[in-house]
């Protein structure tokens, strides 16, 4: 029956699974080259602008002026970037090992202090030794990340070392507590972090001898620096999702009491999930901060770990790339929102309400997000395929 | 004072300074303990309920009844009114919101998610609609005295009466929950829901009047506490976080619990700063004294501290139930 | 009575309960026996409205109660003893007993109520004041049949209310059964013990895999040892 329909038609429904296979099975290496070549594009769009401009075709620059206010800048794709490797690293917990941890911004907001402190406080003419201020002017960033790295992970473990003990919503409220220890402690030692104004004059970020300082000039380099590292953690993460200790993650989520008895260590593995969830967000923590030149003091606010749920959530949290498109969809949505709509309604400036209250619609109406939702559809169309084909053969068997 | 003592009447003050701010939590924890015991469902909104209550009551009494009655009647009518209020939006939001997510997968993430969404709509909610600034609500003239002055110590008469109010309605609120018919089923409820519903029980009846209690103590709070200090959209953060302190130190799942969690956190907050003018001397690893400058701000943090110690050394908590809630 | 008319019930996508049917008559003592998972709790939790069967339909005089909560099933005169107690651990035995006289009358008249209770379980009113954490398993046995008669019910469908008991419990069971019977309340009685079930029953049904495989007079049943060493293995 079903190789007997006509094969030009093509339903939405089968257009659909066709895009979920296709993104299934090579979906993360046409994100790569997609954004590998963005800043390409993104250059190209405002050279173009200013070739116009230059041969007096004033009509059309502002045409396109007007196009790129809706086009995601490149600036703009280092954030989402740096919150696709912030969601995927959290992912490893909601998704896959079924912990809800409200405590992310902790991870995320230390690593950036520790970059930022290490560039904010040590000079090398004043603490470091004689070798480094020989070799290096400024503190390398080589040496800062290695830190945060560091650093990250032992804050990483500490957290899930006290919080381990706790399950379900118990461990979210837990984590988001712990949390903000991190945020009460950057407001009240501010002589070392800044405070509520934030880190800031953390231009000197040299990547051996490359200068990473971002203008609207320069944004390519820090972007290509943030897509190398990005990429080189969100394999790593892939490889280990898919390693055994990937399967073992699934199983404590399907069902804890089941993977204790098949003889796993269930607190061991979920303490080592938190942990390298928590030390990638660190090093996501790091990059948002190498983009922004300052930390500002919200990165480490619970705000920010509602921001990563969210966006796992939008996407998908059963879903690997899930993250990336949330990502995509919640910055370029709020660039447009502070920028474009707020120019015709004022209402958008209330950027952190309309957060809220799309993420309460998010759980609400569509709580496998955009990808899983797509998933689920594609899968039921299979099924169903699969059952009419059945039938049909069943059909053919029996005469009758 | 410098340092090398604590003057009596100074410590005295600090311990009325703790059961003003402990009183808070012991409401809030309590809030949020009956619905979790429930519903299973964390309140992580509770924080943004009890800004917006405070916000409610600002209207309520500033906008509303000063101009035509005075501050005395509108502080009044503010704290009688908001409750009333804020039961009927925890009762309609859980009706039009929460009840949607019963019996779906994942259905107690989902309910911690949207409260969790809540917690960051409603001060953004709130700045648009009373605007950005923060609102003044002062101190009630009738209250503007105080009970006791000698000194440094000073009973103001605003702060007894939040903290006898506060005494009155946990005593209140034990008496709905062991006394009356409403209350044993919530503690039926909390033990076996199923069981609730066969005996005849209309349980969701009963999960929207407590999630709406929960809510109505929330905003309570909010504005008992706005005349000490200002109506702001985040005034709600740091209290949530607290409440969760409280929650999980004085352990869920009993009704003592939270009560002495509260009552001993609001000492330790208020004793801390203290500590660096006493003649002990804190030296940390370096041999450098610590100042009083340390202690004036280490308070908040301790709390974390307590919490961290109580998780590892008695996850359940001072009063927690053995494995009830983790 | 209760009429169950061809229900389907489901766990997820393992089908539970084939086109399962049968009914009790006011008064009437029913026994429903079969093998372990053959399916007798899943009907009753279907008829009590906790599962919802795909299609089917189960009324109870009249009024259809399929697609019924729970409470309104209890409402229409349903109550459910089930196999594993559930007795509220954290409240007193008289709070137990008290909570189910709420939807009645508020828990006013509860005074002859409880002398009632107290008449058919005289061990209960000995520890009124512990928790039902406190009691064993037999108490909780009686406590959970006890707080199911609190609804009025006009049919009690209990679930091996004998399990795991001894013997001195297990005849105050038996005799609490006949004696409910005689205020009129219609029984359903899911029991391995098959003697002492059929014995105080009038009609039975043998279910196998979710089929009703049998149903007539007990005492035929009784007599019947081929049918019940093909459905029940005894
Ligand atoms: N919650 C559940 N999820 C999935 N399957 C279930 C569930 N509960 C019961 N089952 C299955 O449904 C079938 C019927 O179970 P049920 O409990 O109704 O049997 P029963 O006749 O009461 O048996 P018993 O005498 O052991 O109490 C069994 O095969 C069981 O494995
Ligand atoms: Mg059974």
């Amino acid at each position: 029956m079903d190789s007997a329909a006509p094969k030009n038609r093509f339903t939405p429904k089968e257009f659909w699974a066709w895009i979920s296979e296709v993104f299934d099975n090579y979906g993360i290496l046409i994100l790569a080259g997609l954004l590998l070549v963005y800043p390409f594009f993104f250059t190209t769009l405002n050279d173009s602008i200013i070739w116009l401009e230059d041969n007096d075709w004033e009509t059309s620059a502002e045409i396109l002026a007007e196009i790129r206010g809706f086009v995601p800048s490149t600036p703009l794709m280092i954030q989402i970037l740096i919150y696709t490797l912030f969601g995927i690293a959290f992912n490893i917990l909601l998704g896959n090992t079924g912990m809800l941890s409200l405590g992310h911004c902790a991870f995320f907001g230390v690593g950036g202090y520790t970059v930022g402190i290490m560039h904010a406080w040590i000079k090398p003419d004043t603490y470091a030794p004689d070798w480094m201020v020989s070799a290096f002017k400024v503190l390398p960033l080589e040496i800062s990340l290695i830190t945060c790295v560091i650093v990250s992970t032992f804050v990483a473990w500490l957290i899930g070392t006290i919080c381990s003990s706790k399950r379900g919503v118990y461990f979210a409220m837990v984590t988001l507590s712990i949390s903000m220890i991190f945020y009460y402690s950057a407001q009240t030692f501010d002589d070392l972090t800044g405070g509520t104004d934030g880190l800031g004059g953390l231009e000197n970020m040299r990547l051996g001898s490359i200068n990473l300082r971002v203008g609207i000039m320069d944004a390519n380099i820090t972007y290509y620096f943030v897509f190398f590292l990005s990429v080189v953690f969100i394999a790593i993460i892939w490889q280990i999702l898919r390693s055994p200790f990937g399967h073992v993650l699934r199983a404590i989520r399907e069902n804890e009491d089941r993977a204790r008895i098949c003889g796993y260590n269930v607190a061991k593995v979920r303490l080592m999930a938190f942990t390298m969830s928590g030390a990638i967000s660190g090093v996501a923590g790091a990059l948002a901060i190498i983009y922004g030149e300052t930390v500002p003091i919200e990165n480490i606010h619970f705000i920010t770990s509602g921001q990563i749920v969210i966006i796992t959530l939008f996407g998908g949290a059963g879903t690997f790339l899930g993250p990336a498109v949330g990502s995509f969809i919640y910055w370029y949505l709020r660039q447009l929102m502070s920028v474009e709509f707020v120019k015709y309604l004022a209402i958008f400036q209330y950027w952190e309400a309309w957060v809220g209250g799309i993420f309460v619609l998010i759980v609400l109406f569509v709580p496998s997000g955009i990808l899983g939702t797509i998933r689920n559809m594609t899968l039921e169309y299979r099924e169903k395929k699969y059952l009419a084909k059945q039938a049909a053969a069943e059909a053919a068997a029996d005469p009758e | 004072m410098p340092s090398g003592g604590v003057e009596f009447s100074e410590f005295v003050q600090h311990l009325f300074l703790g059961l003003v701010q402990g009183s808070f939590w012991v409401l809030l924890a309590l809030g949020l303990s009956i619905v979790f015991g429930l519903m299973g469902i964390i309140n992580f909104g509770h924080g943004a309920f009890y800004m917006l209550g405070a916000y409610v009551g600002y209207t309520v009494s500033n906008l509303i009844f000063t101009p035509i009655f005075g501050p005395n009647v509108g502080f009044i009518m503010a704290i009688v009114m908001v409750p009333v209020v804020m039961f009927g939006i925890g009762m309609v939001f859980e009706k039009y919101v929460i009840s949607n997510i019963y019996n779906t997968e994942n259905e107690r993430f989902s309910g911690v998610l949207i409260m969790f969404g809540m917690s960051i709509f409603l001060p953004d909610f709130v700045r648009l609609i009373w605007g950005r600034p923060g609102k003044p609500f002062n101190i009630p003239p009738m209250f503007q005295f105080s009970l006791l002055k000698t000194g440094t110590l000073d009973i103001t008469a605003y702060r007894s009466f939040t903290i006898i109010t506060a005494a009155v309605l946990v005593a209140l609120l034990w008496v709905l929950i062991y006394r009356t018919n409403l209350g044993m089923m919530i503690r039926a409820g909390t033990n076996n829901n199923t069981m609730v519903k066969v005996l005849g029980i209309n349980v969701s009846r009963i999960w929207r009047l407590t999630f709406g209690l929960g809510i109505a103590l929330a905003g309570f709070s909010g504005v008992m506490i706005a005349p000490l200090f200002a109506v702001d959209a985040t005034m709600g953060e740091l209290i949530l976080v607290q409440t969760f302190i409280v929650v999980v130190v004085g352990g869920m799942g009993s009704f003592i619990g939270p009560v002495i969690g509260g009552l001993i956190l609001g000492q330790l907050w208020a004793l801390t700063p203290l500590v660096g003018r006493t003649q002990y001397v804190v030296q940390n690893w370096t041999g450098t004294v610590i100042g009083p400058d340390f202690w004036e701000k280490a308070s908040d943090i301790l709390l974390f501290i307590v919490m961290a110690v109580i998780l590892l050394l008695r996850p359940r908590g001072l009063f927690g139930q053995e494995g009830a809630f983790d | 009575m209760l009429e169950v008319d061809s229900i389907n019930t489901f766990y997820g996508l393992s089908h539970v309960l084939h086109d399962l049917s049968l009914k009790v008559d006011e008064g009437e003592a029913v026994a429903f026996l079969g093998r372990n998972g053959a399916g007798k709790s899943t009907t009753m939790k279907t008829v009590m409205g906790l599962l919802t069967p795909q299609s089917g339909k189960i009324t109870m005089e009249g009024a259809d109660i399929t697609q019924a909560e729970a409470h309104t099933v209890s409402l229409a005169g349903v109550s459910w003893i089930p196999e594993d107690r559930q007795v509220f651990t954290n409240l007193t035995v008289f709070e137990n007993l008290k909570i189910s006289r709420i939807p009645i009358d508020g828990a006013k008249n509860l005074d002859t109520h409880l002398d009632w209770i107290f008449s058919l379980f005289p061990r209960l009113k000995e520890r009124i004041n512990n928790k039902g954490n406190q009691l064993s398993g037999g108490e909780q046995q009686m406590l959970t049949m006890a707080r199911g008669l609190g609804t009025e019910p006009k049919l009690i469908m209990v679930d091996e209310p004998t399990e795991g008991l001894m013997p001195a419990y297990v005849e105050t069971i038996e005799n609490v059964l006949v004696e409910i019977q005689k205020k009129g309340i219609a029984i359903l009685l899911v029991e391995q013990n098959f003697r002492m079930a059929l014995s105080i029953t009038k009609r039975a049904y043998l279910i196998e895999k979710g089929i009703i495989q049998w149903e007539g007079a007990s005492a035929d049943l009784l007599e019947d040892q081929e049918t019940r060493m093909r459905y029940l293995g005894v």
